[in-house]
């Protein structure tokens, strides 16, 4: 599979490498390179991950990172709203298939989910998991 | 009416100050205090801090009884998500968002947006209108009805300049509504008007059909 992923922090740095570990071809797009906390792919059977300096978000970089090739685009960097406009380029101007994001607002992320975008809330999954696990009274 | 305004930098204030003094109600919403309080000063308790791409200020905005949201933040992805959110889920009826990269200006059309307006193209058109060449610039788009308002000027040297209308194979659904010529007063053309070289035609015209009217303005014989 080909994989850009707009944002270089955490998520997107984690979810790179596991990616690439499972043999799949990873681009990563951030504005600064050497934020990025570089990726280390564990086995030699992975695939590749390039890295982009440019804006997510931007038509020219998209295009560089191969956007029009893209089987999945995943925009998890820390603003909701850049994430979402990303996503809808992806979506109407590259047709991308599998569009994921991230959306700490409950309110964009319901948003973004009804308008065929995935989008994950890591502050509901965290709750949701603390609820889960509380024992029961 | 009642219009919420995301941001309130020179563009937000200055569009709230306009819609007061036409009688509407305005409300702007700006997540810099500074700039809140200088709304405050001027034009009184119109303006509120907060963080305006979120369904909480959206509400607590009033965004429900809205008729016009115009989102003119200085952040493209909040000016969408703002029109994207109040069109959703507050059922606003027109939707206005500034888009300062001029390649998010049709995105935005593309996501729903009523009426987007690029500062970038804006200049372009403006600066475009005043050269010796003869583009086609576009004055407004009438989105609802695939429509567009735009300029040509004839060249002197064109097949179409001193020629009747009528001769001039301008595309079907095609109106040159107004024509300005270099003297005299703009006169609204009938089909016997000579087109005068030089002249400027406002045309309305149909998005798909633009080019062939300026091809059929300016072609050489």
């Amino acid at each position: 599979m080909n994989v850009i992923i707009a944002g270089a922090g955490k998520t997107g740095s984690g979810l790179a490498t596991w990616l690439a570990d499972n043999g799949h071809t990873v681009t990563l797009i951030d504005a600064d390179v050497s934020r990025m906390e570089r990726p280390n792919p564990q086995n030699s059977e992975s695939g590749a991950i390039n890295l982009v300096e440019g804006d997510g978000a931007d038509p020219a970089s998209l295009e560089t990172a191969g956007i029009r090739n893209a089987d999945v685009f995943m925009a998890v960097t820390g603003s909701d709203t850049f994430n979402g406009l990303a996503a809808q380029r992806a979506q109407h101007e590259f047709n991308v298939p599998n569009i994921f994001i991230c959306a700490r607002d409950e309110g964009l992320r319901s948003l973004y989910e009804s308008l065929g975008i995935r989008a994950i809330s890591p502050t509901k999954l965290t709750v949701d998991r603390i609820v889960a696990g509380l024992p029961s009274w | 009416m009642y219009i919420v305004i995301a941001g309130g930098g020179r563009t937000g204030e200055s569009i709230a100050a306009a819609l007061i003094a036409g009688g509407h109600e305005a409300f702007v919403v700006d997540s810099d205090p500074a700039r809140v309080a200088s709304i405050r000063s001027r034009l009184g308790s119109i303006a509120e801090v907060g963080d305006i791409a979120s369904m909480s200020c959206l509400s607590n905005a009033g965004a429900s009884r809205a008729s016009v949201v115009v989102a003119a933040t200085d952040s493209d992805e909040d000016n969408l998500a703002v029109c994207q959110l109040a069109r959703n889920n507050f059922e606003v009826p027109k939707t206005i968002a500034l888009a300062h990269r001029p390649e998010n200006a049709r995105l935005f059309e593309v996501c729903g947006v009523d009426l987007v307006v690029s500062g970038t193209d804006l200049i372009v058109s403006s600066v475009a209108s005043s050269l010796p060449a003869h583009p086609l610039v576009d004055l407004m788009q009438i989105k609802d009805r695939g429509l567009k308002i735009v300029a040509v000027t004839i060249p002197a040297s064109a097949s179409a300049a001193g020629k009747p209308l009528r001769d001039v194979p301008i595309p079907y659904g095609s109106n040159i509504v107004l024509l300005i010529g270099e003297t005299g007063p703009p006169e609204t053309p009938s089909q016997d008007t000579i087109l005068a070289g030089e002249s400027l035609a406002i045309a309305l015209c149909p998005i798909d059909a633009t080019t062939r009217l300026w091809e059929a303005l300016t072609e050489m014989p």
